[in-house]
């Protein structure tokens, strides 16, 4: 862990688990500084707050998380991107593959661990 | 009319005419073309009148043209019978009559109805004139001659010195003034009559006119010879004038009967003509053209009722009745009410049977349209309610997942995360059982997790929805545990319902490979038309699925069917199971 805390932003549309995930990373030492319940705010909240890991929910009520990854992407956004959802990377085809995140999680497999190993490449 | 009757009809006169070759010296058989005119003259009447009482069952046209037939040969039996008592006498003074019959029918003729006083005067003036002739003969001596010529007495003779040739003389000329009224009354009728009934009335006017004048003509001979000593007609012994006198004075008017009667319409070739006249047309905008074809009036309107009025087969509003209007109304009734209104020429009248006829095959057509379009209309509701239910149904789904997914699902990966927040924050101070009852925990929630996730995937596959029905069913191909060759040609999406279906459909397919059929692998084929989707799923294991049996299939058959598709199960030719569906897609 580097000296100056990762800061996330958690995007997701559901209060009970922004507030678990936020629990559960400023436990493992990330600093949230920002949470979007819909795509649109999202974009806005990551292009203002720049945040290093961008936890985006694929189902979201505007836009799903593919389109916002977009955005940012086009954007020029360069922190990094991690799809989240309930369903299997199976329910999505070659979606993820294609997609301009750089990852996806199972909200079930959740952790900082899991996270880092995406964002780190370990 | 039954051919036995036909026969019996039609025999006598038959077995009369060709007995005539055999008699001995007979005067009627002299000179060929009088015998062969005059024997054919009567049959033609008789034929006439069989083809008129086939046609016209209900009118009295035919019978009276048989009975002309036979008072035809009544002048014949003069001839033929000479010695027979007094046969020759009521033959001489009986003939001729067949001559009041046919001026009633040129007339009348197709219905059989005087219809003016005129004609009924002039009608009955001639039975009078050819009643007192016959009487005039029955009771009184004909000067110088023996008669009846066979020496046989005169049982009727009341006035032996009274000359029944004078009394002859004047009558006859009385009957030849008459036939020409005759004539004059035909014409003014034929000029007045309808289209239809022209149509019939001219072959029996011409011959009409034909007869009158021939009849009339030798008719006047009798007085212009007595009473002036000239020969009338001036050529009556030409050489050339005895063919065409035959020929005229006998056949004319038969002949015209006989075509007139063949022009008539039976109400069975009407009812036929009109019914194979209806096409894939409605009825309302065909009917009208097919009635003034079939019973031939070009007048002819049908109009059918409207909330305030009458409107014709256009729907253009129609006044009805019409003052001044002089056409019949022939209504088409059912159930008790008026559903049409023929306005049809009053000489269709006639033959009310003709009219009836054509009135009810178009009632049966009308109805059968009302019945085929009430029958389509329900038929495209109940066609509309399923496709109604599948829609309600799949949208039912969504929302339950929607549900399981806002819901359950969020909340059971919620406590999951801070379970393993718990575990982790324990640590290595956990005592083992806790440690071990947080894993368990933990398994089961994961366990949960993923029966829910499955159920939800089954409700409504997020991959069909976001990704298409190809994506979404590769995805489905990936989850096998056997290979799955798959030939998608699908480029575009398709209509949800269509999507969906197509997706349950080989979901439910694999599925029964996966669990019944014990196969190495399976193929699934997709491709489509401008307007059908095809699904093909054939696998190669031991076959003996029933479409009948297990409720997801029968299921699956239901809501094909639904949205107007099919859905067949079969053994495929190596032993396996081949679905096929089909599934319209515009």
């Amino acid at each position: 862990m580097v000296g100056v805390r990762e800061t996330v932003l958690i995007v997701d549309d559901h209060e009970g688990f922004r507030t678990s995930m936020r629990r559960m990373l400023e436990r493992a030492g990330y600093d949230v500084v920002g949470e979007a319940v819909d795509g649109r705010s999202a974009i806005a909240e990551a292009l203002r707050l720049k945040p290093d890991v961008a936890l985006v929910d694929i189902r979201l009520p505007d836009i799903d998380g593919f389109a916002v990854a977009k955005a940012l992407r086009a954007a020029g956004s360069s922190g990094s991107i991690l799809l989240i959802s309930t369903r299997q990377r199976i329910d999505y085809g070659d979606r993820l593959a294609s997609s301009d995140a750089d990852g996806f999680i199972e909200k079930s497999d959740l952790s900082a661990r899991s996270i880092a190993a995406i964002v780190h490449g370990s | 009319m039954s051919w036995v009757r036909r026969l019996l009809i039609a025999a006598p006169a038959v077995i009369f005419v060709s007995s005539w070759p055999f008699l001995e010296d007979p005067a009627a058989t002299s000179d060929a073309l009088a015998a062969v005119t005059d024997a054919a003259t009567g049959l033609i009447l008789i034929a006439a009148g069989l083809i008129a009482a086939d046609r016209r069952p209900s009118g009295r046209t035919g019978p009276l043209l048989v009975v002309a037939g036979y008072l035809w040969y009544v002048g014949d039996l003069f001839f033929v019978f000479p010695d027979a008592s007094i046969v020759p006498l009521l033959s001489f003074a009986f003939r001729g009559y067949y001559d009041i019959v046919i001026a009633f029918l040129i007339l009348s003729f197709p219905a059989g109805r005087l219809q003016t006083t005129a004609q009924r005067i002039v009608i009955a003036a001639l039975i009078a004139a050819y009643a007192a002739r016959s009487l005039g003969f029955l009771l009184m001596a004909v000067h110088g001659q023996v008669y009846p010529p066979n020496g046989t007495p005169n049982p009727f003779l009341l006035f032996p010195d009274a000359p029944a040739e004078l009394l002859d003389v004047w009558v006859t000329a009385l009957k030849a003034v008459l036939i020409a009224l005759v004539a004059i009354l035909a014409v003014v009728r034929w000029g007045r009559a309808s289209t239809p009934t022209r149509r019939v009335l001219t072959p029996v006017l011409a011959g009409g006119l034909i007869w009158a004048l021939m009849s009339a003509m030798y008719k006047m001979g009798p007085l212009a010879r007595f009473q002036f000593d000239v020969q009338f007609p001036p050529w009556q012994d030409a050489t050339w004038w005895s063919i065409p006198d035959y020929l005229l004075r006998g056949s004319a008017a038969p002949v015209g009967f006989l075509i007139g009667a063949l022009l008539l319409r039976t109400a069975r070739t009407a009812v036929v003509d009109l019914v194979s006249g209806f096409s894939d047309q409605p009825v309302r905008r065909n009917l009208q053209a097919s009635l003034i074809k079939v019973l031939r009036d070009p007048a002819l309107v049908v109009i059918y009722p409207d909330n305030e009025g009458w409107t014709d087969a256009d729907g253009r509003p129609f006044t009805y009745p019409h003052p001044g209007d002089e056409r019949v109304a022939t209504p088409i009734e059912s159930d008790g009410r008026t559903v049409a209104i023929i306005l049809h020429d009053a000489s269709l009248e006639e033959d009310p049977g003709l009219v009836g006829a054509v009135a009810a095959a178009a009632r049966l057509a009308i109805d059968n349209e009302r019945l085929s379009s009430a029958l389509e209309a329900q038929l495209a509701e109940v066609r509309d309610s399923r496709v109604r239910i599948v829609e309600g149904a799949d949208a039912e789904r969504r929302r339950i997942e929607r549900d399981l997914h806002d819901g359950a699902q969020q909340r059971l990966v919620a406590i999951a995360i801070s379970l393993r927040m718990l575990g982790d924050s324990l640590g290595p101070k956990a005592s083992p059982e806790v440690a071990h009852e947080i894993d368990a925990a933990s398994t089961e929630l994961h366990a949960a997790i993923e029966e829910l996730r499955e159920l939800a995937r089954g409700l409504d596959p997020p991959l069909l929805r976001e990704a298409g029905l190809g994506v979404a069913i590769e995805a489905l191909a990936e989850r096998m545990h056997i290979p799955v060759k798959l030939d998608l040609r699908l480029d575009e999406r398709l209509e949800r319902t269509v999507e969906t279906t197509c997706y349950f459909v080989v979901a439910e397919a694999l599925a029964n490979v996966a669990k019944h059929a014990d196969a190495k692998t399976v193929s699934v084929k997709l491709w489509r038309t401008s307007d059908m989707l095809f699904v093909k799923v054939q696998d190669d294991g031991r076959g003996g699925a029933d479409p009948a049996g297990g409720s997801g299939l029968r299921g699956l058959t239901d809501r094909v069917a639904a949205i107007g598709g099919q859905l067949a199960i079969s053994e495929a030719g190596d032993g396996g199971t081949l679905l096929e569906a089909q599934i319209p897609c515009a």
